[in-house]
């Protein structure tokens, strides 16, 4: 467990009856860094954010918030965190302005006038029943609610769910000014990979109740390449790639390597011998697809 | 706290139109009630009944339904437990808010109509408002555990639906067995009150549990709410069962012993006694039934005994034992036990076999009984029984509690059997308001009635004083005490002085009667001669006159505040004093109800101590107290 | 302008960087004036500030950028203060990233060298239209 792990997930399993939902879980979330868990929808994520938030308790394993174990210290973990679930689920009759009023007394920090000026931003009006405002007014709201008590931890559940480009935009700014100014750690759950990929500093995939990736973006992108070998006088292995996600076609074949390193392409072309080899970087979309589009793949 | 303050003024908030309505619905009814039309007031009344007893109801279940439920159902609870709240905190603001609303509700509705009340002159019990509150949280209690159970999407709630099917049999059972054996009352006006604050805790304990242990996951919550919830409930269960357990084992001796009503078979040593102090065990006062020369006692419920007659060798006692509805004691107004005496809602006959050892009581389904009935004898080999109802006199099987024979005739207070048939007293009113005792013979086989004597006078003010084989003795205002002579029909008036007491009076062996006046016992012949006249000590009323053995008159005196209580024995020819028995009056208040008991026996022997002792009194004079020995 | 690619291989810190680089370069920021703020270019870019916050940290090593307590991030007046060793580490690397990347593509040696030339003639001409 790192020191300065905000968040610290340690060999988490949730079963549900006889549905294993996750199977030994652990990562961490350093201070100060986005953490993007990415998963297929029904991978457990929103469990994992339930135990992580110490609102469900897991078959084994452990969440821990600060340092402290998530259920036990909920109460007092939550003055630091603000939380923007994947369903906005403030109480439909309250209005914004009631909503702030609420939550003001909870958090010994709290930004009124930011909060406002954040909805004013987002053209949410003040004085209309949460369950009147539009998808992505009321997004603005849970956003203005988690930033407004100053929070060390950010937690989005898949912000970005059903709201349109503009409104996608706007959360993005929100959060990197937010970032920007205070420095705040970050989890966020998504599947706009487009949109989470300039901002993410650690990336971590879950699939088949497991993590199968977790790491920091850079060396995940540094490490995985297409690889095209063009022509019939080619290698009939990989090697030394360890390719997931081979692909024969009757130009040739290609795969997505997920050890590349300049001295292994060296390698590898020296062996291909009169055959082109094209490598190409992969977007983290494209580097998702290939870990999870295929059956048990290896880490 | 404020975190606590919070929740509840929101929850109160989100649904302040439900007490708005409560404050228009209740100053609605209440100005109904003033408006000076009649058909308003009625509206008003009927309007208020509802609004005080509906209205909160329907709050406290829809309030309580939806402290949780609609988060649950909508998935919003993480919004509170994603923010620094606790989930006691979360716990104590909605109950909160909620118990805020359902007290709202109910004040709107309830205090206008007291003051309204108040205003027309009828009183108010102060608790009851106070129990009915508590009442209405506790249903909101009920109706929030009931959806937590029905919304967690746990399969656990078929679970709780059995334990809740098995829970309410299990209780009905108890208070069908309570409401039985008599303890009705106690039941529902001692261990009901108690039962609601309990109730209301107890739900409240239960969401307490559910949210510290669940938190926001609803299906761990549930878990935990039906384990407190089934634990506490089946935990007051059988509770509630030891207490009612304990409350039927009250003895006579916790009831103040024999209190006045004491009944005596006419041979053998069976008596009904009903205690003499209200205590008993959380109210309840049986009848019990002893049998003298043992002491073993069985316990009856005294709304279901009235006065029984017995067979000439007391070997059987019968008694028509009315039906009590388990709801009479549910009424919020406390409903007065019906004495020991008074009549009954016929519903079966029972039937108690008393010849040696502890009692055996049969009861049988009365044939078409009338109502306010009352068993007035019993033949000789204890076959038929004589009961008289509010309009009608019937001979009944006492087998089989069919009906053989029936007269319809009211106001029979009592009756003989004798050869051949019955003999009836009645009271008799006619048309126009005159009134007369009648003592009539009726052979039922035949149908033949044969009116042996007549007294026209004021029904209204006619007792039954005394009656010996042929003779009775009947005080009528205005006329004063006569002697009636059914074989011979005659009527003679033993004493003319007008008195608003009828006092008491005996039939002596020998034919002359002795009677309580003002300030003397006098002894009268046959002839109304007076063969003498015993003072009494100014400030001692004499309680009851009996003749303990031939020739011997028992005057039984008690003062105002049962310290003193005394029964001086004279010579009845001569009226000299033989001696005094200080702390004891005969048990047997005497009366024309049922025959004296014959000088000698058991029931003419038969006293009671300060303390409510029973004393049987030996022919030496030695007093031989009877003790309860248990069922 | 200022250009992110995710789907580059190159990190986004080290994109900034040589697109900041490149705008020094070619006079698009000229030395002395202040730069964008790590929250505006953040938000400006879409990425996140600490990534932006990297780039600049790097230049202002690099003596590209400057860094004025209270005032801001500037351009620097002069070229880098380099000792001679860097410089020439610097560039070949630069070189050595250049070549592999012409090889791979099976560009001729002389047409890289022409590449070279014609790049340095046209930054020098953008630097020049600029002052």
């Amino acid at each position: 467990m790192s020191v300065d792990a905000v968040l610290s997930v340690e060999g988490l399993a949730v079963r549900y009856g006889p549905r294993t939902v996750l199977d030994g879980v652990s990562f961490d979330v350093p201070r100060g860094t986005v953490f993007a868990l990415l998963g297929r929808n029904g991978t457990g994520k929103s469990s994992l954010v339930r135990c992580a938030l110490g609102q469900q308790k897991p078959t084994r394993g452990a969440t821990r918030l600060f340092g402290e174990d998530a259920w036990a210290s909920r109460p007092r973990a939550m003055a630091r965190i603000g939380v923007v679930p994947e369903e906005p689920d403030a109480p439909p009759d309250m209005t914004a302005a009631e909503l702030l009023a609420f939550c003001a007394p909870l958090y010994e920090t709290w930004d009124d006038a930011a909060a406002r000026a954040r909805l004013e931003r987002s053209a949410v009006p003040l004085r209309a029943p949460f369950g009147t405002l539009s998808k992505g007014q009321k997004g603005a709201v849970m956003l203005a609610l988690a930033l407004a008590a100053a929070p060390e931890l950010l937690i989005l559940d898949d912000p970005t769910l059903g709201l349109d480009a503009v409104a996608r935009r706007a959360l993005y700014d929100e959060l990197i000014g937010d970032l920007a100014d205070r420095g705040t750690t970050a989890l966020v759950t998504t599947h706009d990979l487009d949109g989470i990929e300039p901002i993410a500093d650690r990336v971590a995939v879950l699939h088949g109740s497991r993590l199968v990736a977790n790491e920091g973006l850079d060396a995940l992108k540094a490490r995985f390449r297409r690889v095209r070998c063009t022509g019939m006088a080619g290698p009939t292995s990989w090697e030394p790639f360890e390719p997931i996600a081979t692909v024969e076609k009757d130009w040739g074949r290609e795969a997505v390597v997920t050890n590349f390193t300049e001295e292994r392409r060296a390698a590898f072309v020296a062996r291909a011998g009169g055959s082109d080899v094209e490598v190409a970087a992969l977007s983290l979309e494209e580097i998702f697809l290939a870990l999870v589009g295929t059956a048990g793949a290896r880490s | 706290m404020s975190a606590v303050l919070g929740i509840a003024r929101r929850e109160v908030h989100e649904r302040r139109f439900l007490l708005a309505a409560a404050a228009v619905l209740g100053l609605g009814a209440a100005i109904l009630r003033i408006v000076p039309s009649a058909w308003a007031k009625e509206l008003g009344e009927s309007l208020t009944l509802l609004l005080v007893l509906a209205f909160p109801a329907g709050a406290a279940l829809a309030v309580g339904s939806s402290l949780i439920g609609r988060d649950l159902a909508e998935r919003r609870l993480s919004f509170y437990f994603s923010r620094p709240l606790s989930a006691g905190a979360l716990w104590a603001g909605k109950f909160l808010g909620g118990a805020a609303l359902v007290a709202g509700a109910f004040l709107c509705c309830y205090v206008p109509m007291v003051l309204s009340w108040l205003r027309d002159g009828v009183s108010v019990e102060p608790q009851a408002g106070g129990y009915l509150l508590l009442g209405f949280l506790g249903l909101m209690g009920l109706a929030h555990v009931v959806i937590t159970m029905y919304r967690s999407g746990s399969r656990l709630f078929a679970l709780d639906l059995c334990f809740g099917a098995a829970f309410v049999g299990l209780l009905a059972v108890e208070v069908r067995h309570l409401t039985a054996a008599g303890a009705g009352y106690s039941l529902f006006h001692v261990l009901g009150p108690a039962a609601l604050p309990a109730a209301a805790i107890a739900t409240v304990v239960a969401a307490a549990a559910q949210f510290v242990h669940g938190g926001a996951d609803a299906r761990r919550g549930h878990r935990a709410l039906s384990v407190a919830v089934w634990m506490l409930a089946f935990t007051a269960l059988g509770s509630v069962a030891l207490w009612g357990r304990w409350v039927l084992a009250v003895t006579p001796a916790e009831v103040g012993g024999a209190g006045e009503l004491v009944v005596a078979g006419p041979r053998g040593s069976a008596v009904f006694f009903m205690g003499s102090s209200l205590k008993g065990r959380a109210g309840f006062r049986p009848v019990f039934l002893m049998d003298g020369q043992s002491g073993s006692y069985v316990r009856l419920p005294a709304e279901r005994v009235t006065l029984p007659a017995f067979t000439a060798d007391g070997g059987m006692a019968v008694w028509v034992a009315p039906s009590v509805s388990w709801w009479w004691y549910a009424a919020p107004f406390p409903r007065e036990v019906m004495s020991f005496t008074g009549p009954g809602y016929g519903a079966g006959l029972a039937v108690a076999r008393l010849k040696g050892g502890a009692p055996a009581i049969e009861e049988r389904p009365l044939e078409q009984p009338d109502s306010a009935a009352t068993a007035l004898a019993v033949s000789a080999e204890g076959q038929q029984a004589l009961v008289s109802g509010r309009s009608s006199v019937s001979l009944v099987d006492t087998a089989s509690g069919r009906l053989l024979e029936r007269l319809p005739l009211a106001d029979v207070m009592a009756g003989d059997f004798l050869p051949g048939g019955v003999r009836l007293y009645v009271k008799e009113v006619d048309s126009s308001g005159r009134g007369a005792f009648v003592v009539l013979d009726w052979s039922p086989n035949s149908g033949a009635r044969v009116e042996r004597a007549r007294v026209p006078g004021d029904s209204r003010r006619l007792w039954l004083l005394a009656r010996r084989g042929d003779q009775a003795v009947v005080w009528m205002g205005g006329r004063g005490r006569l002697l009636v002579d059914a074989g011979r029909g005659t009527t003679l008036t033993l004493d003319s002085g007008s008195s608003d007491r009828p006092g008491t009076a005996v039939v002596l062996a020998s034919g002359q009667v002795a009677m309580s006046l003002a300030d003397e016992v006098r002894v009268v012949t046959r002839e109304a001669d007076v063969l003498a006249r015993l003072p009494i000590e100014p400030g001692m009323h004499v309680y009851a006159l009996g003749e303990t053995a031939p020739g011997e008159l028992a005057v039984g005196l008690w003062t105002r505040s049962l310290d003193e209580r005394r029964t001086l024995f004279f010579d009845a020819a001569t009226g000299a004093m033989r001696r005094e028995e200080p702390g004891l009056i005969p048990a047997t208040p005497g009366g024309g109800m049922r025959p004296q008991p014959e000088p000698g026996s058991f029931a003419s022997r038969l006293f009671v101590e300060s303390g409510g002792k029973l004393v049987a009194l030996g022919p030496d004079g030695r007093r031989r107290t009877l003790v309860p020995t248990g069922p | 302008m200022l250009r992110i690619d995710p789907r580059d291989a190159l990190p986004i810190w080290k994109q900034i960087e040589d697109g900041l680089r490149r705008m020094v370069g070619t006079g698009g920021l000229r030395p002395g004036r202040p730069v964008p703020s790590v929250r505006d270019l953040a938000r400006e870019l879409r990425v996140n500030p600490m990534t932006v916050s990297k780039a600049y940290q790097r230049l202002a090593e690099a003596g590209v950028l400057v860094v004025r307590r209270g005032e801001g991030t500037f351009v620097a007046d002069g070229p880098p203060p380099l000792t001679r060793a860097e410089r020439t580490r610097t560039m070949r690397e630069a070189a050595a990233r250049y070549v592999s990347l012409a090889v791979t593509m099976g560009v001729s040696r002389d047409e890289a060298a022409s590449e070279v030339a014609s790049a340095w003639d046209g930054t020098l001409r953008s630097r020049e239209g600029e002052r």
